[in-house]
């Protein structure tokens, strides 16, 4: 949101104890009358009861159908990927705004060569990695994001997004994190081979893109984003063990989420791998909310999830994709109740899909998803 | 030394990922007379296997049963010479690949590597691959086998468009299918031959279809 004071050039936050206080009286408010989707997310990511539960959907580039723009217009200009967003945000009735182009835009700006298609989203060209043998790791170099073209238009509409919002939305921004980035500009295959093979020279390139996502995290809490969701991926049974996470990716996103922290920005996380290492992630990042797919690895029921980590995290999910794409309306109602069922009493739970929207999928599910929320998602619940 | 001793720690090697161990292990085998084939069987592909149990019960990942397949093939590149003219058993030719809009590889590479750890040939078209280039590699190569992965809801299309396309084939290939969004339902509706949740269970599915 934009309201936050400057004071010497530096946004004032509220500190985490008022926060937490507000998100008490919303919780109070709550009872008698509605809640702005800023309050009610307040509310549910501090663990207390909102009006219902807050939902968001994820939808970022299949945002630009609704706006009639192409992709490549989305991912490149910044007036264009705020209006699409706000239009989704308003029809789908989602609680946040948030600020997701794509996955390439750091790795675009270390150099990596891109792909524009008119009908889906940007990428890499996978054919010309910018990183071609392990030899080229110490090739990187840093460079300050509010100048670069990609990098520098998310800062752009996280500000822009920030103060479209006023009081009435939080403001999520992103981040890939470090070996993400890497991936984009090595290929996934190939890092992971360079990972076990030769893990010192990965770390250089590791370093240097650390120290960028740092200043990357700074400018966009600088525009007022309520928060910044870090994107470890990788952390996963589908991605790699939890030694080699540990070594290759935590110490590194640890630095990136203290700089969050430091800011005073909400500190949220992005899994959609399978079986994500809830426990790992927690432990580096200390965030105050966790966007999956999958249970963690040492959790075999949502029960067990809400349990173990419900009192920890915030929960955002998780429904999947492929059921997005393969469900119709009252399917996914169902699966939505059933999730709410088991995460949401207490609060600390938004209802959310597992990862991005799938971009060219349906419109109708996502409003079921919003219908699920405000029917079955009303606090108490039951 | 006996032949177990000498072919134990070639599978070890596959399995540590260690390619010069690998190679090196495989030169002595050979040196000393061991069958090239045996080398294969009872080493190299032996320690693949064992990678994949361990892969498809959460116990490896896919960094390690990457650089495990490169120990295997590096291995392999020195049985190769011997090889020609030992093997004169005809491999069983696979084409496979990432159908087209999905570039999601990773999952296809290791379904790669397992089979060719059990012994067929296997041309690999990549990933994001339109379904006449497959057809067309189906039919120049005489390969036997279609195998297709995708890992997104939204390539299934393409993926059913190929099983479709390669039933008017003559003679049409078996085809198997494989990825995270697919379910035994959808692969029965696509009219698919064969599929499997993971890389380690492929070899064994696809013999199975193939002695049907
Ligand atoms: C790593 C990853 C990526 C990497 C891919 C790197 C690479 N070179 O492969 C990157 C970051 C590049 C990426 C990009 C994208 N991704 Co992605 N990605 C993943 C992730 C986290 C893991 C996939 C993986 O590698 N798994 C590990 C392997 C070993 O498992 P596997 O692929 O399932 O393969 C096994 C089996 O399925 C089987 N198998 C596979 N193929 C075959 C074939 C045969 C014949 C047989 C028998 C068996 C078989 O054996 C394999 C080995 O055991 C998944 C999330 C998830 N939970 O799976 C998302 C996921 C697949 N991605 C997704 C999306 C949306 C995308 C993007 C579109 C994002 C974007 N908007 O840019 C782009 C895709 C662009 C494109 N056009 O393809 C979605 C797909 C949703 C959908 N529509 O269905 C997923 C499911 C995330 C989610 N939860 O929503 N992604």
């Amino acid at each position: 949101m934009s309201v936050y004071p400057r004071i010497a050039g530096r946004l004032v936050r509220p500190t985490p104890g008022m926060l937490k206080l507000g998100a008490g009286l919303f919780a109070l408010q709550a009872k008698a009358l509605p809640l702005l989707p800023l309050e009610r997310v307040l509310a549910a990511l501090y663990h207390k009861e909102p009006d219902r539960v807050p939902v968001v959907h994820f939808l970022l580039g299949g945002a630009r159908r609704l706006t009639g723009i192409s992709y490549e217009e989305f991912s490149r200009n910044p007036d264009a990927a705020v209006e699409a967003y706000a239009a989704m945000t308003e029809m789908l009735g989602s609680d946040a705004y948030y600020n997701v182009i794509d996955l390439s835009v750091e790795a675009a700006d270390f150099g990596q060569e891109m792909v524009y298609p008119s009908y889906s989203t940007a990428h890499p060209n996978y054919m010309n990695p910018l990183i071609k043998t392990p030899d080229d790791y110490n090739r990187l170099e840093t460079f300050d994001p509010r100048t670069t073209p990609r990098m520098g238009m998310v800062i752009k509409v996280g500000r822009m997004l920030s103060r479209k919002a006023g009081i009435k939305y939080p403001v999520l921004g992103f981040c890939f994190g470090p070996l993400g980035v890497l991936a984009m500009m090595r290929g996934a295959q190939a890092l992971f081979i360079d990972c076990v093979r030769f893990p010192e020279k990965v770390k250089v390139a590791l370093d240097v893109i650390t120290e960028v996502l740092i200043d990357f995290v700074r400018a966009q809490c600088d525009t007022g984003v309520d928060g910044v969701m870090l994107d470890t991926l990788f952390a996963a049974q589908s991605g790699i063990s939890r030694d080699m996470w540990e070594e290759m990716e935590g110490k590194y996103a640890r630095r990136i989420a203290d700089e969050i922290r430091r800011w005073g920005a909400l500190v949220t996380l992005h899994n959609c791998g399978n079986r994500p290492y809830f426990d790992l992630q927690i432990e580096y990042m200390r965030p105050d909310a966790i966007s999956f797919a999958d249970l963690p690895d040492d959790c075999d029921s949502m029960r067990e999830l809400k349990e173990k980590y419900g009192g920890k995290v915030a929960l955002v999910g998780f429904v999947h994709t492929h059921e997005i794409c393969s469900k119709d309306a009252g399917e996914i109602m169902e699966v939505a109740r059933e999730q709410i069922k088991a995460l949401a009493p207490g609060g600390g739970f938004i209802l959310a899909p597992g990862c991005e929207y799938p971009p060219n999928a349906e419109f109708l599910n996502a409003m079921a998803m919003t219908r699920a929320a405000r029917i079955y998602g009303k606090y108490p619940i039951r | 030394m006996d032949r177990n001793s000498q072919l134990e720690p070639i599978a070890a090697a596959v399995k540590d990922g260690d390619d010069e161990k690998a190679r090196s292990l495989c030169e002595s085998a050979l040196q000393a007379g061991v069958d090239p084939r045996e080398i294969i069987q009872k080493g190299l592909s032996r320690g693949m296997h064992e990678v994949g149990e361990l892969f498809g019960s959460g116990e490896m990942f896919v960094p390690e049963l990457l650089v495990a397949a490169e120990a295997m093939n590096a291995g392999i590149s020195v049985l190769l010479p011997s090889l020609k003219g030992a093997d004169d058993r005809k491999k069983e030719k696979v084409v496979i690949g990432v159908v087209e809009g999905d570039v999601h590889g990773i999952g296809k590479n290791l379904v790669k590597v397992m089979l060719e750890a059990d012994g067929f040939e296997v041309l690999d078209l990549g990933f994001d691959v339109p379904a006449e280039k497959f057809l067309e590699e189906v039919s120049g190569s005489g390969a036997r086998v279609l195998a297709l992965s995708t890992m997104m809801t939204t390539t299934l299309p393409n993926m059913r468009k190929t099983v479709e396309l390669a039933g008017n084939l003559q003679p049409k290939p078996v085809t198997i299918v494989g990825g995270a969004p697919l379910s035994e339902d959808l692969v029965f509706e696509m009219n698919a031959d064969g599929f499997a949740r993971d890389a380690a269970q492929a070899p064994g599915m696809l013999r199975s279809v193939l002695s049907r």
